[in-house]
């Protein structure tokens, strides 16, 4: 799955005003955009701030970039906002201290709460469970892409699952097709269960869902 | 050719009264909007002699269609990220 830069413009209580997902945005960056500056103008007087991802695992520290747009945006709508950046694993939220002349961390003394969830999902981060949907309802180009990472095993089921058709322990996981998940079909009876990926050391059957299937996290 | 010159600064957003070179570099037209902050010449603008564009961005906006003449317009500039 691409891993992208993502924004969030907010209200003051927290509420998602834009989405700021440009399509010439990257990992690394979301570049300059007119469209968003006309984003905050217009909203500019219930304007709570904007969030934005660094879509990775790691302390959320901001940019010689984001620090300079920061300022550079304050000075243009003439009031302060508050910045929170977004990895996969911390939010931290800036703003700037008039005092001392520089952006600082805020997060403690933060009490609004904005879509830290959607807004890593946009940003690429999606648990292995809605990996493995995204592959059953997709089984294009998103879903190769994410089959490249995981292994399709081949073999008899050996979890005990029997047969839901004709109650026999005949289950085998079969390649059905190159680059898709794999068919968990019964040898005795030719039913097929459904799909499956293999999870590390779990194997988990997509389309459908199993309430007996071991837990993929 | 001549455009007209939008600058957006401190909340507030006005037009400079006399037109600029539509050619000029970006710099320069920072420059021009700068000076004419801190002079108070921009309509609807209050003066501001410490004012400072840096990290600002020019949009450039030729005449076409239903549009009469060239504008430029002196934003914040918006990028996150990178390094």
């Amino acid at each position: 799955m691409e891993l992208n830069e993502t924004g969030l413009v907010f209200d003051a209580k927290g509420q998602t005003l834009y989405w700021h997902r440009p399509l010439d945005r990257s990992n690394r960056c979301l570049p300059d955009s007119r469209e968003l500056w006309d984003v905050l103008w217009e909203n500019r007087k219930q304007l709570g701030g904007v969030a934005h991802t660094h879509p990775w695992v790691g302390a959320a520290l901001p940019s010689q970039t984001d620090l300079s747009t920061w300022r550079a945006i304050e000075k243009g709508l003439g009031r302060l906002l508050l910045w929170p950046v977004v990895t996969f694993s911390e939010v931290r939220c800036y703003g700037w201290n008039p005092w001392a002349k520089e952006y600082e961390d805020v997060t403690k003394h933060v009490d609004l709460t904005f879509d830290v969830g959607m807004l890593r999902k946009l940003s690429g981060q999606f648990s292995e469970v809605e990996k493995l949907v995204l592959i059953a309802q997709d089984g294009g180009d998103i879903g190769n892409a994410l089959l490249k990472s995981m292994t399709i095993p081949q073999g008899p089921l050996q979890d005990g699952t029997v047969c839901t058709k004709c109650g026999k322990d005949a289950l085998e996981m079969v390649q059905h097709l190159v680059g898709m998940p794999g068919a968990i079909v019964c040898t005795s009876c030719g039913h097929k269960e459904g799909y499956y990926a293999h999870i590390g050391r779990n194997i988990v059957t997509v389309t459908p869902l199993r309430s007996s299937d071991p837990d993929t996290e | 050719m001549n455009a007209r010159l939008n600058v957006t600064f401190s909340g507030q957003n006005g037009d400079l009264t006399d037109p600029i070179l539509y050619d000029a570099t970006d710099e320069e037209i920072r420059q021009i909007a700068e000076e004419a902050i801190r002079n108070g010449s921009i309509p609807g603008i209050d003066r501001d002699e410490f004012a400072s564009l840096e990290d600002f961005v020019v949009d450039r906006f030729p005449a076409g269609a239903g549009v009469t003449e060239n504008r430029l317009l002196v934003r914040p500039k918006t990028p996150f990220g990178g390094i």
